[in-house]
């Protein structure tokens, strides 16, 4: 008996020792490595800080009446109570662009690229830009680590000042030696570097015309980095989409962003249609929207659905500039450089470069929707468009509110204006608008789903959880 | 043959290595079958002959020599025999059962032959009035038969009190005189309870035995195919035979378990042929790992995964359709019983797969002299069970107005206004079709079961169907004295096509169901094509329009193909009287091959143009064991067995997978003729390699400990904590035989008590972070980081579990009970909770959660009536678990189950901290602090989508039960199954559906005004009743009431008629001049009442399937399809 139990475990512990190493070796994800170089990374990196962008300005156009609900699923978007829905711009930021970008950056670092160390931190700054716009306080120091599940929140003002420094170190990446170069994977600029030192320089004014309601606002810094920022629409950081998903543009049928339930909002129709504008039909309005089937161009107002109408009435959303699969989405226009110098420039009071950069700013945009260079001459010498001793403050942002269509940087510009009717004429609150608000505006959106559930204590930390939280104004909009 | 297991480990390397030595174990088992078969063409009659020549010689020498020459073990008390005396005797050439009688002839004793194994017992005393002798003798002839009508031979027929006894010959008759005045006849089998008869003035018996589930001394199979006594079992254990599981018909053998067993809980997903059934023992112990109990069939590992989501489906795919548990490829008919372990203590030795218990297989095998063919075969008829309730008043349009659309907020139908019931058109009538043919037979040295056996369904939706085709030969051979082989080989192709069913857990368009909850009522929408062939269109606008279900049906139809090999070998070798060897090799294999097709027109999201999915997917589960089994006597009243065991498994999963859309030529189905495709590839290998041990104890055969414990080693953990240990310590104590009692009232009571822990690895390929290239996640191709985030410092998870309970039988044997309870706490999860967004990931693998599950059960069977001619029996399961989270990972405070999301940003099924596991998630109206509904001031509420909170309902029931009744009287029998489940919440996605279309008949009010209940806030703080009186319009019930998700929970309690069943065999007088042996005609009716309250389609709906993990979606009803009632035809022949 003993004979037979001494077998079986020698054989046994034979069985153990003599395969366990190789018989176990097998644990490796077969499907995919664990790391690649910086150049791989890239295009999905640039791609998604447009799908971020994308999302950021879905649910800021939902706020600012561009956008408006066509079914009532989202009908309490419009009127700011369920802008739960709408806030997935956070969760783009870090997942769809901040993991893969931090990775870029780190094993570019680690092989000497220092282009695409650049080019990721120019991309980080726009995007976390857009996300402490849209939310106020944000992980930034503590974000992507992979030891930490529940990071804490920094302020904005902390985030800002981390933003200028990613922009100017971009710079100085940009004038050093790259071991790899970048290349075609570059799909904004095709690997020119003074391009992205440009865009570097943009959105740095970007974030500093921000701050036009702080002490510290400087609008002559920002018409210096104007100087060396995008000087054609040659410049733009943006991208041709070639087609069907995933290969179509965020805004388009087939595109990223919830498309079924969404319309034209009737304040943006209208504001196209004259109203406001000098009753000027815009030549841009049949280039943006779809008639009804009478012919008719309609908005839906926002808070009210178009289900009741005649469906037919109301034209569809989908096939024009920027809602066709393949239509071009940009991170960084001209157009925007040149409202942006424009207000500097008016708050630098220096009237005749804003009403130059007004007027290239407008005329851009016409060109860029293709309008025909008659209408163009016709538009220019209407009474849409005014002549430099009557410019005020209000036409720049109506016309940059027109020229940035879609873009997450026209609610940071209303809610820096307090959404003022004598800088947007006729601009109103949505019917039921809601009510925890009492009759303020909304000023950030709410706190993402995700943070409520899986870290709560960050959010109760910053009042998140408040039913009036999202009337709570962000740093920059506080003197 | 160690070596060569180490050897094959490695050469599973190479595919080609892998693939020839797949050939040549086919080859080899083949081989061994068909020389097994030849062996059969002699049959003779194999029992145990016997002979003994002993003078006064104690009675444990002479068991030993029997014991010797027979092979069976002998079980008794030491002094019991020791007070008996010596014996002297002298037979040759005798069966065990007389040399056993004559052994104990004039002594005080009894036995009983149990299996392999001679228990020898105290004879009862002799009461006063049968001890009275009588000259006079009687005589008594009679036939023993089993419930089919087959003759029961080698039964034992004796007279209570007296030493006369007699046993059935191969007709299953027998004469017997006994002494005039004998009141009673005792006609005993194994596998059989035994049936006590009054004598009273008959002189001819006609007794039908009736097989025996729960009985003393009763035979379980434990781990590894072990048999082991129940008594000594200090877990609980239910067992449920091959004859019961086929009452049910059904064709999934996990459905077929339904209501058999207390504690277990079983979820079928819908009507659709082949569709899933969940199920479920003892709630759930993972918050998103599978919570399946693990199948074992013959002793091997058997895959039972569900197909959750194929990967790459274009979006659209996903959970919309009824992919079938893969338990389905076993055919009901091959089975011989299921035993189901049902905690972490009764599998502690299947290793980590068996922390949420074991359902054990084993499939019929070829016994001695019982050559026999048996025919089977049934046919049914099927139709919906049960649709929703549709308004009838309101026709096609928006706002009142009659516009193309495909809601029905139009205005009210006309007098004149044709209307229709779509739904009601739209199912046909159902068949299912099964035919079994199988041959038993054996010699002493060799015997042999094989089957063919084929199912044909056609679903009540048109263009569904499954198919089963199922081949199996279990053959079995003693090669020498010592060494037994066994050989089983099982090849089943299971296909079958099926409808896009709904948008599943995802919303969307494109499910059948989906279209039909709006299709208005005033479009025939059986007229489904346009005068050019092409899909007529319900409203122009081809972004409103949805499929039409007739369309989808023959135009999106989903198909997959199954082919399927389980085998095992086995070799058993008697070393000695007290050691067994066993050794098993087995692989269970699949090739799975998915299609989904959505033809160009349809108004499926992105594939208007065509779109072809393809996948296959190939699964292998392989199979080593190693079994040495001691048995000893440590002292004269201490008798010890252990088992030492040796395991290693192999687990192989590939998934190849494409996608296209744009047909180049709209009808040609290939993916070579699409213009865009996307192809993806998974593959998965896991290896585990387990040690264990199992000693069990036995003190004078009323007091038995069990303790085991396991070692395992899983490829997928980090190396240093790749190796775990987990024990098992248990007891029971057999109260009647401690106390010698021997009353009737209390026939047989029993206690046991277990602990047990079981440790769990984690999913392979998860230490490190791998790059993706899904494009829907990566665009402009390259690499980029996916959904989930991984973790390089892994621990194996541990369930702990406590279970006491007692088994108990009264008045002789007539009522039998089974109580138990349970703690589980499952610790330490692998889990993938959602985690916040700034780690740059949606999901992160951690250890951390903890489940706790408290639950009791009940198990009673009865015999009311019983005498010759009828028979009743009561078998009741009855259940309550409750599982609470008592820890989330992470410091987290809900966890959601990703993939039971009923409506986007509405409800889902998640698991909150210190909460319910079974929780809904949802949106509702704003309330204040009383909870009083907040009305604005436009005299509506609101709803914050953003803030979905607790509903404070559990979709687990409150309790389960299954009560089946089965009654035999002369050749009828007559059984039917209740079905019980008392609460459980179930959210109505379905009607949630119908009120957003304008179909729900809750929107029958529109058009009125009324007062909303709930209150206003007049200053802040201060709230006073609505009086607002508000219109009920398109936009109240759209946009209001139909974002707050408690709108739609419903109890989902029933009373269901599972099946009745009535059956007839034909007298044996008839079949007599004819070459049939038996022949039985039954007829069934399933599903044929439910009562609910629930409005939906059907409250045990499961949207998703049983492939969703976690806590999947039970209680999640989101347009799903219809289950089905049926009546079944069905005959029975042996030869």
């Amino acid at each position: 008996m003993k004979k037979i139990i001494y077998i079986f475990f020698i054989v046994s512990i034979f069985m153990f020792s003599g395969c366990k190493k190789d018989f176990f070796n097998i644990n490796a994800d077969p499907n995919g490595p664990t790391r690649t170089t910086p150049d791989k990374m890239l295009t999905n990196v640039l791609r998604q800080s447009l799908e971020m962008q994308g999302t950021a300005g879905y649910g800021a156009v939902s706020i600012i009446d561009q956008l408006a609900t066509q079914r009532p699923s989202h009908a309490n978007v419009d009127n700011w109570v369920g802008l739960g829905i709408v806030n997935y711009s956070f969760q783009n930021n870090y997942f769809l662009v901040g993991s893969n970008n931090e990775s870029m950056m780190k094993w570019a670092a680690e092989e000497s690229s220092w282009h695409y160390v650049g080019v990721g931190e120019v991309i980080k700054a726009i995007t976390y830009g857009y996300t402490t716009d849209l939310f106020g306080e944000i992980y930034y120091d503590e974000a992507i680590k992979d030891e930490i599940v529940q990071p804490k929140f920094n302020t904005q003002e902390y985030v800002y000042q981390k933003l200028f420094e990613l922009l100017d170190d971009a710079i100085l990446q940009f004038d050093k030696t790259s071991t790899r170069p970048l290349g075609m994977e570059d799909v904004f600029f095709n690997g020119d570097i003074a391009k992205w030192k440009k865009l570097a320089n943009a959105a740095k004014a970007r974030l500093l015309n921000h701050l036009s309601k702080k002490a510290a606002y400087d609008p002559t810094q920002i018409l210096t980095l104007i100087d060396n920022s995008l000087t054609s629409r040659n410049d733009d950081a943006g991208f041709t989409y070639s087609g069907n998903y995933p290969d179509a543009n965020a805004w388009a049928p087939d595109g990223a962003l919830p498309s079924s339930a969404k319309t034209w909002d009737k304040y943006f129709i209208d504001l196209l249609k004259g109203n406001g504008v000098g009753e000027v039909v815009d030549p841009r309005l049949p280039k943006i929207a779809n008639p009804g089937s009478d012919g008719v161009y309609r908005g839906v107002v926002n808070g009210i659905t178009k289900d009741g109408l005649a469906p037919d009435l109301v034209g569809s959303l989908w096939g024009k500039f920027y809602t066709d699969n393949t239509s071009p989405f940009w991170l960084f226009t001209y157009e925007e450089v040149k409202f942006i110098e424009a207000e500097a420039a008016f708050n630098a009071s220096n009237k005749a470069r804003a009403y130059a950069a007004y007027i290239a700013g407008i005329t851009s945009n016409l060109e860029r929707l293709g309008v025909d260079q008659g209408d163009i001459s016709a538009y220019l010498a209407s009474a849409a468009a005014q002549n430099s001793a009557s410019l005020t403050v209000s036409n720049i942002m109506v016309q940059k509110y027109i020229a940035l269509t879609f873009h997450p940087e026209l609610w940071t510009d209303m809610r820096r204006y307090d959404y003022s009717n004598s800088v947007y004429p006729n601009l109103a609150q949505p019917v039921g608008a809601n009510p925890a608000l009492g009759s303020e505006w909304v000023r950030r959106l709410p706190p993402f789903s995700t943070e409520i559930d899986y870290n709560r204590m960050q959010v109760e930390s910053i009042g998140g959880l408040a039913p009036d939280y999202i009337a709570k104004r962000v740093w920059w909009d506080q003197p | 043959m160690l070596n060569a297991l180490c050897s094959y480990a490695k050469f599973r390397m190479t595919t080609k290595l892998r693939r020839d030595l797949t050939k040549t174990l086919l080859i080899m088992k083949f081989t061994a079958i068909i020389l097994l078969s030849a062996c059969l063409a002699a049959t003779a009659r194999g029992y145990p002959q016997i002979t003994l020549s002993e003078k006064n010689v104690p009675l444990q020498k002479v068991f030993r020599e029997i014991q010797k020459q027979s092979g069976y073990d002998f079980l008794f008390s030491y002094m019991l025999v020791q007070n008996a005396g010596k014996v002297t005797i002298s037979v040759k050439n005798v069966s065990l059962q007389v040399a056993v009688e004559e052994v104990l002839k004039g002594k005080d004793l009894g036995f009983e032959i149990m299996e392999k194994t001679v228990v020898i017992k105290p004879k009862p005393i002799i009461p006063n009035e049968a001890t009275i002798a009588r000259p006079m003798r009687i005589a008594l002839k009679g036939r023993v038969v089993n419930e089919k009508g087959e003759p029961v031979v080698g039964a034992s027929v004796s007279v209570r009190n007296s030493n006369t006894g007699t046993m059935t010959d191969k007709n299953g008759e027998f004469r017997l005189d006994v002494p005039d005045g004998s009141v009673t006849l005792i006609v005993s089998y194994i596998g059989y309870e035994s049936q006590e008869l009054a004598i009273g003035n008959s002189r001819s018996f006609i007794i039908t035995l009736k097989s025996s589930s729960q009985q003393l001394g009763e035979v379980v199979i434990t781990s590894f195919g072990v048999k082991q006594n129940k008594k000594a079992l200090g877990f609980s254990t239910q067992n449920v035979t091959g004859d019961d599981l086929l009452e049910s018909k059904q064709t999934n053998i996990v459905s077929s378990l339904q209501g058999k067993v207390a504690g277990l809980q079983i979820t079928n997903s819908s009507g659709i042929p082949g569709a899933s059934a969940g199920i479920l023992l003892r709630g759930g112990t993972s918050l998103d790992g599978n919570n399946e109990p693990l199948f074992v069939i013959d002793g091997i590992p058997m895959d039972n995964s569900t197909i959750a989501e194929p990967a790459n489906g274009g979006g659209q795919l996903a959970r919309t359709v009824a992919n079938s548990n893969r338990a389905v490829d076993i055919n009901p008919e091959d089975i011989e019983s299921i035993t189901v372990l049902k905690g972490p203590a009764a599998a502690a030795l299947y290793g980590l797969k068996a922390s949420g218990g074991a359902i054990i297989i084993s499939t019929k095998r070829g016994v001695a002299g019982q050559s026999k063919i048996n025919y089977s075969s049934s046919a049914e008829l099927q139709q919906e069970n049960k649709v929703p309730d549709l308004q009838k008043v309101y026709k096609m349009g928006t706002g009142g107005n009659a516009v193309p659309s495909r809601l029905s907020w139009g205005p009210q139908k006309g007098n004149d206004d044709k209307v229709y019931d779509n739904m009601k058109d739209f199912f046909q009538t159902g068949t299912l079709y099964t035919n079994n043919l199988s041959f038993t037979g054996g010699t002493e040295k060799s015997s042999i079961f094989a089957s063919v056996s084929r199912t044909d369904h056609k679903g009540i939706i048109p263009n569904s169907d499954f198919k089963r085709t199922s081949f199996r030969v279990n053959a079995d051979a003693n090669l020498f004295k010592k060494l037994k082989l066994g050989f089983n080989a099982n090849y089943t192709n299971s296909n079958g096509t099926q409808p896009l069913q709904g948008p599943g857990v995802l919303n969307g368009t494109g499910g059948i169901m989906t279209s039909m909850v709006y299709w208005p009522l005033n479009d025939n929408m059986a007229d489904y094509l346009a005068s050019d062939g092409s899909r007529r269109r319900l409203v122009p606008n081809i972004n409103e329009d949805i499929d039409n279900p007739n369309w989808s049906v023959h135009k999106n139809p989903v198909t997959n193909n199954v082919n399927r090999f389980i085998g095992t070998a086995q070799i058993s070798y008697d070393a000695f009287a007290w050691l067994n060897l066993t050794y098993r090799l087995g692989t269970d294999f699949y090739k799975q091959d998915f299609q989904s097709l959505r033809s160009p027109g349809t108004s499926l999201n992105g594939n208007g143009n065509g779109g072809l999915f393809e996948a296959d997917y190939f699964n292998q589960i392989t199979t080593s064991t190693l079994l040495a089994s001691f048995k000893k006597s440590i002292t004269k009243d201490i008798n010890a067995s252990l088992l030492l065991g040796h395991n290693v498994e192999w687990n192989d999963y590939r998934n190849n997978s494409v996608f296209g859309t744009n047909f180049i030529n709209p009808d040609f189905v290939s993916i070579n003729n699409v213009a865009n495709k996307t192809s993806n590839q998974y593959v998965s290998r896991k290896r585990i390699l387990g040690a264990f041990g199992d000693l069990q104890l036995n003190y004078r055969n009323w007091w038995f400990i069990n303790l085991t414990g396991r070692n395992d080693w899983s490829s997928t953990l980090p190396e240093q904590n790749r190796s775990f240990f987990y024990p098992s310590v248990g007891t029971s104590i057999v109260l009647t035989d401690l106390f010698k009692s021997d009353s009737k009232t209390i026939s047989y009571a029993k206690l046991r008590a277990t602990y047990a822990k079981v440790g769990k690895d984690a999913p392979p390929h998860k230490l490190n972070t791998s790059l993706v290239t899904e494009n829907s996640i990566v665009l402009g191709g390259a690499f980029g980081f996916g959904f989930y985030s991984n973790n390089t410092a892994l621990k194996p998870e541990f369930t702990n579990s406590t279970e006491i309970g007692g088994e108990f039988q009264f008045l002789n044997k007539r009522i039998g009970l089974d109580l138990t309870w349970y703690k589980i706490e499952s610790k330490d999860q692998i889990t993938q909770p959602r985690v916040s967004q700034g780690t740059g990931f949606i999901f992160k693998l951690v250890n951390g959660g903890t489940i706790e599950n408290k639950g009791f059960e009940a198990a009673l069977n009865a015999i009311p009536i019983q005498n010759r001619k009828f028979r009743w029996d009561i078998n009741l399961n009855w259940s309550q678990n409750k599982a609470k989270v008592t820890d989330l990972p992470v410091g987290t405070s809900v966890f959601r189950n990703s993939d039971a999301i009923a409506v986007f940003n509405l409800a889902e099924g998640a698991s909150f901290l210190n909460g319910n596991l079974y929780a809904i998630r949802g949106s509702t109206y704003t309330t204040n602090s009383n909870g009083d509904v907040i009305i604005g001031a436009d005299g509506y509420p609101n709803v914050n989508k953003s803030l979905q909170q607790d509903l404070g309902v559990s979709r687990q029931p409150k309790w389960i039960a299954g009560l089946t009744n089965s009654f035999v009287n002369g050749n009828f029998n007559l059984s039917f199954l209740i079905d019980i489940r008392k609460g459980g919440y179930v959210f109505n996605g379905t009607e949630y559906e119908l009120v957003k279309s304008g179909l729900s008949t809750k929107t029958l009010d529109r058009g009125t005004t009324t007062v909303l209940p709930g209150v206003i806030e007049t200053s802040p703080g201060v709230f006073t009743p609505n009086t607002q009186q508000v219109a009920l319009d398109q936009n109240y019930y759209t946009s209001i009431y139909a974002e707050n998700a408690l709108n739609f929970i419903e109890d989902g309690s029933w009373y269901r008629l599972r099946y009745i069943s009535v059956g007839y065999s034909v007298p044996q007088k008839i079949l007599n001049k004819t070459p049939i042996k038996g022949l039985s005609f039954n007829l069934t009716a399933k599903n044929l009442i439910l009562i609910t309250d629930y409005t939906g389609i059907d409250p045990e709906l499961s949207i998703a399937g049983a492939g969703v993990r976690g806590t999947g979606t039970v209680g999640i009803d989101y347009v799903g399809l219809p289950s089905t009632k049926g009546f079944v035809v069905g005959l029975n022949v042996n030869f």
